[in-house]
């Protein structure tokens, strides 16, 4: 063999090999590494060519198919980040070898977002009138705005400090108690309170909005001193580190308890089950482990807690509350979870049928704003 | 379809090519004909029939024309000429630029004619300046015409060159069209060619073209003039890498299938003079109005007065060519100007001063059109000029972009580089000339052959994760 057939021939190979892969892996439904759908090949038609819907369908079902696609989007990010770029795909390299979600400067609508707080202050003065207890809002930062420390040279930020403020202005003038979550976080911002490699803030992050909660409903602050902190998982790698795809310092997910407290029941509504725990430990094993936290999102779910019969509160809240109401259990006998993107009635309707005696409103800002409905 | 997609590089490509290689001789032109009626068909599933209306016509116009002068009637002879040159500047004047003129003639005349609002046909720019190149050649007698239909519907509606040129003439391509044959060479060249044009494209192109619409959406709460220079010279970088990347890899599909198709780009950005520049970017199409409008005209043979005269013409030309909008009319007139005055005095200026300074006022010149190129509409052009000159309201620099420029060094010198001979005259040093023989030393090939590989794989990867893979021609 002549060495011209070098490059053309090692070409082909590849290819060929690439081609082979292509047809002998069988096509998938779902990524896990991306937590989304993947497009199938979709079906022909006349109409579908004309108007080059077919054209785009097929093309879109390539790319979601291609062999080793997660392997090349490590790859692109590796490259990436070996030039010197300080952000891929929505998440800023941070010290440590973790990772920040990044959230610029035009990430929110402001418009929008305005009106959803306006929406969602006019809602809880409606509840304020229905209930004997309080009624409560907690915006919960995002890492990049607490922890800015975390963030490379120049970032900027969309100000959520700022935001989250004027929605407490707008609660407290309503006569609605604000939860002051972002000092409390800002206070420990240099301690583990956001995961390095998911969105989520940790069980200790939790633990310090449960204390602004406290203060705010004007209860006695529970200390750190009071609870034993299990590790749970190691090698946690979460939604971030799925984007960049790439080795990255693993998290520690961790359990708190108080001493003495057992375990808790949680009731699904909907799904008419129950479980003798909030915690899921089959679910760590899983890739998305924070589902640790109450087994995952629910329409409507109720945790029995420790306080006696009467004492109840009904959280219309996010995923962010999943690690944060098991703390609830040492004020409360009931408590509520709503989740309006898999609730779709009428809140006031559920206020009117449990009877809480206060209610909280708890969101991530970012998955507030972003939430439909 | 575009080059830079994986349907492309993973289907449709390897299917084209080994029926293309496999079929006998006589029947690698249909091949190639029927691939580039599928290739065009799949993003133009309805325009197909027009690209072939102007291939029967310019067929049988070609035909016709040559038979009339072999008979001695001019008359008849120009006429047909004439006829095919109607009919491609009638599929032009009307898919590309009917709305234009309406809009035009709306505003002089204060009247109401609803627009068409057809979309255009992609690459039609591209064809009918390819046809008319034929029958021109053929009416000059430079080139005797295609008898075999097969044949000219390839040449007119070869996919490698179809949607973002080169701009093939004719007599260029006339004896491959008979006879060509793959080789390992051909292979070699044609495979690296396209490789480095995709990863000129994947790599660098978008990632800049990324970088300038995130810094034109930050336009309207106001640019600091850092970001505006930035943001310029990141669509300077993306047109560039972007077209220059699409011809190389149109000329390498062409060298793996036997073509050797023009060479459109010569490091157009190391330019010592606006006509320097042109002399390096977009070559096809420069030379085509050289040798159909501008030399016709009378060129520089019929005193300076003319000749002014014919600049203009054909840089208004080639202004309205890239699009049917006022801005790429004055874009065109904007090098005009330049390439008259440096016809008249500046460049005997510009070869006395140091060679920096030469290259320093073409950038500012070519960035000046870019500026014009990619603002379509008058309130986005003068923002952008308010912003360039410091007139954006956000002071000389601001947090946003130096975060873009810290984050992005990599990119920038990669980019400049690019765009540099550099690159190339290292590895002649490191490599030496080829040997006389064009024979490559084992060394050599087996680096080459490594580099293709490495810019493939991680163009790959940028395809797979791709979320930003824009197509600029759409207007051309």
């Amino acid at each position: 063999m002549k060495k011209e057939w070098l490059l053309p021939l090692v070409f082909v190979c590849c290819m060929a090999v690439f081609l082979a892969a292509d047809i002998a892996v069988p096509d998938r439904i779902f990524s896990a590494q991306e937590n989304r759908r993947l497009a199938q090949k979709p079906a022909f038609s006349v109409n579908a060519m004309l108007d080059k819907s077919f054209m785009e369908q097929y093309e879109a079902y390539v790319t979601d198919q291609f062999p080793g696609r997660d392997g090349f989007i490590a790859l692109k990010t590796f490259a990436q980040r070996l030039l010197g770029k300080k952000d891929v795909n929505g998440v800023y390299f941070a010290p440590g070898n973790t990772l920040v979600e990044r959230h610029g400067t035009e990430t929110v609508d402001m418009e929008k977002a305005n009106r959803k707080s306006a929406r969602m202050v006019e809602q809880a003065l409606a509840i304020q009138d229905m209930i004997a207890g309080r009624v409560g809002v907690m915006l919960v930062p995002s890492a990049d705005s607490v922890q800015a420390w975390r963030l490379p040279a120049f970032a900027e930020s969309f100000d959520q400090e700022g935001w989250i403020d004027s929605v407490g202005s707008l609660a407290r003038e309503a006569g609605i108690t604000a939860v002051d979550a972002y000092g409390a976080l800002a206070a420990h911002e240099k301690e583990d309170i956001f995961y390095g490699t998911d969105h989520h803030w940790t069980t200790l992050g939790a633990f310090y909005g449960y204390q602004a909660w406290a203060k705010a409903w004007g209860l006695p602050a529970a200390e750190l001193t009071e609870y034993e902190r299990t590790v749970v998982r190691e090698d946690f790698l979460g939604t971030l580190q799925a984007k960049v795809n790439l080795s990255v310092t693993p998290d520690r997910i961790e359990r708190f308890d108080r001493t003495g407290e057992g375990e808790h029941r949680l009731r699904l509504v909907y799904e008419k089950q129950e479980a003798a725990s909030c915690y899921f430990y089959e679910k760590l094993q899983t890739k998305d482990a924070y589902t640790f936290f109450l087994g995952g999102n629910y329409p409507v779910a109720e945790i029995e807690g420790d306080r006696d019969a009467g004492r109840s509160i009904m959280l219309i809240k996010d995923s962010f509350a999943n690690c944060f109401a098991p703390f609830l259990t040492r004020d409360y006998a009931r408590i509520w979870l709503v989740d309006r993107r898999y609730y779709r009635g009428d809140v006031t309707e559920l206020i009117r049928e449990y009877q809480p005696e206060d209610v909280l409103y708890l969101y991530n800002v970012f998955q507030f704003v972003e939430e439909s409905g | 379809m575009i080059f830079s997609s994986l349907l492309f590089i993973f289907r449709f490509f390897p299917v084209f090519f080994i029926l293309y290689f496999l079929a006998p001789r006589r029947a690698k032109n249909f091949v190639l004909f029927l691939g580039s009626l599928v290739f065009y068909a799949w993003g133009e599933p309805v325009y197909v029939g027009l690209m072939l209306f102007s291939s029967v016509s310019d067929y049988c116009c070609g035909i016709f024309l040559e038979r009339a002068q072999a008979a001695g009637r001019e008359r008849r002879a120009k006429g047909f000429l004439i006829a095919s040159l109607a009919i491609n500047l009638a599929l032009l004047g009307f898919f590309k630029y009917a709305d234009f003129l309406i809009g035009a003639g709306n505003a002089c005349f204060g009247v109401e004619i609803p627009l068409l609002g057809l979309p255009l046909p992609v690459g039609i720019s591209f064809y009918t300046f390819q046809t008319m190149s034929y029958t021109i050649d053929v009416y000059r007698k430079k080139t005797p015409a295609q008898r075999n239909f097969i044949s000219f519907g390839a040449y007119v509606t070869m996919f490698p060159q179809l949607i973002a040129g080169p701009i093939v003439q004719y007599k260029s391509v006339a004896k491959e069209l008979e006879d060509r044959h793959v080789t390992a060479k051909g292979l070699w060249e044609g495979i690296r060619r396209f490789c480095l044009g995709l990863g000129k494209k994947v790599l660098l192109a978008n990632q800049a073209g990324a970088l300038y619409e995130l810094i034109g959406s930050r336009m309207a709460g106001g640019l600091s003039v850092l970001a505006a220079w930035i943001g310029i010279l990141c669509f300077a970088f993306q047109i560039y890498f972007d077209f220059g990347g699409y011809s190389d890899m149109a000329v390498g599909m062409g060298k793996m299938m036997g073509f050797s198709f023009p060479e459109n780009f010569n490091y157009p950005y190391v330019a010592r003079s606006v006509t320097d520049f042109w002399r390096r970017w977009h070559m096809s199409l420069s030379g085509w109005f050289r040798e159909y409008v501008y030399i016709p005209l009378g060129g520089n043979r019929r005193g300076p007065g003319r000749q002014i005269f014919n600049i203009l013409v054909v840089w208004m030309l080639t202004g309205i060519w890239h699009g049917a909008s006022w801005n790429f009319l004055f874009w065109g007139l904007w090098f005009g100007f330049f390439l008259i005055l440096e016809k008249m005095w500046l460049a005997k200026v510009l070869e006395r001063l140091p060679r920096m300074a030469g290259v320093l006022f073409t950038w500012l010149v070519v960035l000046g059109g870019w500026v014009l190129f990619s603002c379509t509409d008058t309130e986005q052009l003068a923002l952008w000029a308010r912003a360039l000159f410091g007139l954006g309201g956000a002071g000389l620099w601001d947090r946003g972009i130096l975060y873009e420029l810290t984050s992005n060094a990599g990119l920038f010198v990669l980019l400049a580089l690019g765009a540099t001979p550099l690159p190339a005259g290292l590895c002649r040093r490191i490599f030496g000339k080829k040997g006389a023989s064009g024979e490559k030393t084992g060394w050599r090939s087996v680096c080459e052959t490594l580099w293709t590989l490495f810019v493939f794989g991680l163009s790959v990867a940028f395809l797979v994760d791709d979320s930003y893979n824009p197509f600029l021609y759409f207007r051309f």
